[in-house]
């Protein structure tokens, strides 16, 4: 099933995870968060990243 | 699966949703639709935020106890805070671009989702003030 978790702390970072979505279109997740945020996305893979599997999660940091 | 992607400073880029961020400051927003380069702002009572567009300014007024003037100026397609910092204002507008910020990364996370298709399911404030939203 398709979740995404978003945190906002108190100092404005925010972390966005994504389970249960397809690589390709978290990346596009990934994009129109840096869209409408106005900033660039740095993308960090983790091992997890490699392993396949249905279990997708990804996570979107946004400092500000 | 999994990666982790970082947005180095979040800007405030769309108009509508920095209007929607205010609105939440617990400040009364008026939208003035007055055109590029004519007219003037309104200035209204304490504690209320006019917003104009007048030479590609959006102008907030009124913030605070001491209701001085914000203003977001349009630079390079995003909105740049602009206000008088002199002593005991700093802290202030500090505090308040940080409570904005959120309200903007709120506003602009929850449409963007929503337009992938995300609805908010559900969202709750921790104890150290972190916001947690839940979307499926």
């Amino acid at each position: 099933m398709k979740h995404i978790t978003v945190t906002i702390s108190p100092n404005g970072k925010v972390t966005v995870h994504v389970q249960g979505v397809a690589g390709a279109t978290c990346t596009n997740l990934t994009a129109a968060l840096e869209s409408a945020l106005g900033g660039k996305a740095e993308t960090h893979l983790t091992n997890e990243f490699f392993s396949g599997g249905d279990d997708e999660t990804a996570g979107v940091q946004v400092v500000q | 699966m999994s990666h982790v992607s970082v947005i180095k400073t979040p800007a405030l880029v769309d108009r509508e949703i920095l209007s929607l961020a205010l609105l939440d400051m617990e400040q009364q927003v008026l939208i003035d639709h007055l055109q590029i380069g004519a007219g003037v702002s309104q200035v209204t009572d304490y504690h209320q935020i006019v917003i104009g567009e007048f030479a590609g300014l959006i102008l907030s007024h009124q913030y605070g106890p001491q209701g001085f003037a914000l203003e977001f100026d349009n630079e390079a397609g995003s909105y740049q805070i602009k206000a008088d910092l002199y002593t005991g204002r700093k802290q202030v507008v500090e505090a308040f671009m940080v409570a904005l910020g959120r309200k903007y990364v709120y506003h602009a996370t929850v449409q963007t989702l929503a337009a992938q298709g995300y609805s908010l399911v559900s969202e709750q404030y921790e104890e150290d003030g972190t916001l947690v939203l839940e979307l499926m």
